[in-house]
């Protein structure tokens, strides 16, 4: 009869709606010595519950080692935090101030430059003589590097020497009646 | 929460987290350590503790999340029961708490078989002892769906079993019978 009970809980055990009173029931039963032998399988299912629950027991207390951590924990957030939200804000106003100041003050220059480029000089005449003045400075500048292209002549003077290679070229011309000689010797052939 | 509340009914939950976290990293130390973050975790949260019906079920879901991060982290399969194996066939049989020794083993390797939430939920339920609810809690499932898991999952470590050891064995056992007939 006791069996028939084994069987059921163990079925309702597999379709997953026992209790967990059921459960420890038959978890009592399996410590037994003596069990049926069709359910040989399910004891050691059930001594495996068994052992890891007696590992539960057997694991070490930790909590004074926890607390001592959470403590250790708590002084170094206390501090920490709040020099670092501060610090920050600090660093961000100032980071504020800063582009507001450049800005500005790259915008004044930018006006600045126009203002100069629009009033130098009161009449235009003064103006003329000034631009031309700088413009006969910079050409002679330019005159002055090309002093140094003057010896480029020189290569040309070379050059004519060599047009003498021309008249070799007539003579070779007046050599050209010796290819008679040539039909010649095909004939002779 | 006050420290002292915080002491008496938070504390004393770190032997069965510890536990939970070995079984499932596989490293003792590896578990301390996740246990010792929940507990920090656990304690800068302790204003808002309050508004949770079990601190119990959380502490186990952030638990569980974290080891599944570390485990991700490692990408590595926990040695323990490849070692297991090796001890169970070596031993032999002739001492009683040895051969327990064995099945226990051979569950183990068993249930480590399991996909994810199958495994977690059924040890949730076997080993640590905790009602539907509270593993609905742990797990965010409803309850219908961890019965169906829990269902499969034992059915699923049975059947692992009886393929693996039993059916060997009686065979074993015809061949004995057929060599002496």
């Amino acid at each position: 009869m006791k069996l028939k009970k084994i069987q059921t809980l163990l079925e309702k055990y597999y379709n997953g709606q026992s209790s967990l009173e059921e459960e420890e029931e038959l978890k009592k039963y399996f410590d037994n010595e003596n069990i049926d032998s069709r359910f040989i399988v399910d004891r050691d299912i059930f001594l495996y519950k068994r052992e890891l629950q007696n590992d539960i027991a057997e694991t070490p207390d930790l909590s004074d080692q926890i607390w001592a951590q959470i403590k250790n924990s708590k002084e170094q957030t206390n501090k920490k935090p709040r020099l670092n939200y501060l610090i920050l804000k600090i660093a961000a106003g100032i980071v504020i101030i800063l582009s507001i100041y450049f800005f500005t003050k790259n915008q004044s220059i930018i006006k600045k430059t126009e203002i100069q480029f629009a009033d130098t000089y009161d009449s235009p005449s003064e103006a003329y003589e000034k631009t031309k003045k700088t413009l006969l400075y910079v050409s002679q500048l330019l005159n002055k590097g090309t002093k140094h292209l003057e010896s480029i002549q020189k290569l040309e003077t070379g050059v004519d020497k060599l047009n003498s290679i021309a008249s070799f070229n007539r003579g070779i011309e007046k050599l050209e009646p010796i290819t008679k000689y040539n039909i010649a010797d095909k004939y002779i052939k | 929460m006050t420290e002292l509340e915080f002491k008496h009914n938070i504390l004393p939950l770190n032997k069965k987290l510890l536990s939970f976290a070995n079984r499932f990293v596989g490293d003792f130390d590896e578990a301390k350590d996740v246990v010792q973050e929940i507990f920090i975790k656990l304690w800068s949260m302790r204003e808002t503790l309050e508004k949770y019906n079990s601190v119990e079920a959380l502490a186990m879901r952030m638990t569980r999340n974290l080891c599944l991060d570390k485990l991700k982290l490692k990408k590595t399969i926990p040695i323990g029961d490849g070692v297991e194996i090796g001890k169970e066939e070596q031993s032999d049989f002739g001492e009683k708490y040895k051969e327990q020794e064995k099945f226990v083993a051979r569950v183990k390797t068993a249930i480590d078989t399991l996909p994810e939430p199958q495994k977690t939920i059924m040890q949730l339920r076997d080993i640590d002892g905790y009602d539907y609810d509270e593993i609905a809690q742990i797990m965010k499932l409803n309850v219908n769906l961890l019965r169906v898991n829990v269902s499969r999952a034992r059915k699923k470590v049975k059947a692992f079993l009886m393929k693996k050891y039993y059916d060997y064995e009686i065979e074993k056992n015809t061949n004995f019978i057929r060599e002496i007939l």
